[in-house]
């Protein structure tokens, strides 16, 4: 048995004859865990298996180089060396020479001695094992900070988010107080009849339906149906009936009756003589009816129906005019 | 001890990441109520915009049928208005009502509407005291149209004045 060769105070490094060395085909194994090759590396070794601490290496995708050591070899060589100094790792200096039936050589596929580690599982240093206990904890810890910040963050942001949306809620009660009154909307916030939002759209459904005409013309102008207010019609019949302030002499008429509908003017009267009917049919032409449209005619123009004049249709030889002015093109609507 | 240690490490990194979550989720939810919120105040802001704007204009269509003692008080308060004696108000009578088929029309809501009339009788009014009247009547509300006018002078040869009746008309809504 070759003597052992130490490449540093923490590393131990033995001749490769000290070891039990395999190569192990793992292409029937499901799983390639260190019990399951255990069993693959106890077909050729001389001992039981449990008698046996190894590692394994993997050489190619079904082949595993196994190593192995008897256990209590194992840790009498740890035993001789807690005394000086802690050892971390514990293999073979070199790989072996297989048998020259071997199809594979460890050698050229690239396997390292120097990967080989038999301080593994129970016989990991301590100092290993509070490492990495140490490590664990750490990083748990480091996790659990992590976390903790990132939560308190949301937080944060989740409470600038609640306290903008009672902001929100805070103006949204100032509009509707200002609307619909402060009266209105505590009774509507304490269960009253209904909440402020409903009562605001059924405020504004009351106000788009009354204060709106439902019945004025589309924005073509083409209209639909109106309420023709008749005294427009009447103001225009009366600035456009003859007087001094219109540059005309004066015409005296006795009206009897003026009637005005949406379609329709009809004056009656009487006047002195047939000269002064001829003269006021002439004033009250259609052209000078049809330019004073009125604000609220509903489109459509005046037409002058045939004006009659009977002589000595009242008292005194005054004679009766009878005038009459049609609309055209008015919208079909409300009407009387 | 190892494999616990890694199950312990992977059990607090599972209830931070749940943790995380829980919180990145009620930041999400709140995120949305907030623009949940946003909308509803944008819209409630507009809409009583539109109210403050529309009580600024005069009612054209009544809510609901008017009796015709409220016009009665109406026509009195007018004549009042413009100088008129109260004497000179002879009647007001009901005239037909009937439905009104609205155009394209303003209003949104698109209610059914419908119209009454009321016959209004004055007499011995001048020319003067009925454009006083018709110019306040106007003025004072803007419900009620006249759709008719007929003025019949007055009997005595020396007067001016005539009897005037009107044809007033409002709309309402059918189904307040």
């Amino acid at each position: 048995m070759s003597a052992p060769v130490a490449s540093s105070a923490l590393d131990l490094h033995l001749p490769s004859d000290r070891f039990y060395w395999a190569v192990l085909d793992a292409a029937p194994l499901k799983r390639r865990s260190p019990e399951q090759l255990g069993y693959l590396f106890e077909q050729v070794l001389p001992v039981p298996i449990e008698e046996i601490h190894a590692a394994y290496i993997r050489i190619d995708r079904n082949t595993y180089l196994a190593c192995g050591m008897d256990r209590a070899k194992l840790a009498a060589l740890i035993a001789a060396r807690e005394a000086d100094d802690v050892l971390l790792a514990l293999g073979p200096e070199s790989l072996p020479e297989l048998d020259e039936d071997s199809s594979i050589d460890p050698h050229s596929s690239g396997a390292n001695a120097g990967s080989i580690n038999l301080l593994t599982g129970d016989f990991e240093p301590k100092a290993v094992r509070t490492s990495r206990r140490r490590w664990l904890l750490q990083t748990a810890a480091t996790i659990a900070l992590l976390a903790t910040l990132l939560v308190l963050g949301l937080e944060r942001r989740i409470g600038r988010l609640n306290s903008q949306i009672a902001d929100l809620q805070q103006a949204q009660r100032g509009v509707y107080e200002q609307v619909l009154g402060a009266q209105a909307v505590r009774a509507g916030g304490s269960g009253g009849p209904l909440p402020p939002s409903l009562q605001l759209a059924a405020e504004l459904r009351r106000l788009r339906q009354t204060r709106q005409s439902v019945l004025s013309p589309d924005s073509a102008g083409t209209g639909g149906p109106q309420l023709v207010d008749c005294t427009q019609t009447l103001a225009s019949l009366l600035a456009i009936w003859p007087s001094e302030h219109a540059g005309q002499s004066e015409l005296f008429m006795q009206t009897d009756s003026v009637v005005i509908t949406p379609t329709s003017v009809s004056v009656r009267g009487f006047v002195p003589s047939t000269a002064d009917a001829e003269r006021l049919v002439g004033v009250l032409t259609v052209a000078q009816l049809s330019k004073q449209r009125p604000a609220q005619s509903g489109g459509g123009h005046w037409v002058s129906q045939q004006p009659q004049i009977n002589a000595g249709g009242g008292g005194n030889s005054s004679v009766q005019v009878n005038l009459q002015w049609r609309r055209n093109e008015v919208n079909k609507g409300a009407t009387p | 001890m190892t494999s616990r240690m890694w199950m312990m490490l992977g059990m607090v990194i599972a209830v931070a990441a749940l943790t995380v979550a829980v919180g990145a989720r009620r930041l999400a939810s709140m995120s949305a109520r907030l623009e949940s919120a946003q909308a509803v105040y944008i819209a409630a802001e507009r809409d009583a915009r539109e109210v403050l704007e529309l009580r600024s204009h005069q009612q054209v269509i009544q809510l609901r049928q008017r009796p015709t003692q409220d016009v009665i008080a109406q026509v009195n308060a007018v004549l009042a208005d413009a100088g008129v004696p109260a004497s000179r108000f002879k009647s007001l009578t009901p005239e037909s009502e009937s439905a009104v088929s609205p155009a394209a029309g303003n209003t949104s809501d698109k209610a059914d509407v419908k119209q009454q009339s009321l016959r209004l009788a004055l007499e011995n009014l001048s020319l003067a005291e009925l454009g006083g009247f018709v110019n306040r009547w106007s003025l004072a509300q803007q419900t009620w149209t006249v759709t008719r006018l007929e003025l019949a002078h007055v009997r005595s040869p020396s007067s001016s004045n005539y009897d005037v009746t009107f044809v007033l008309t409002a709309l309402y809504l059918a189904d307040s």
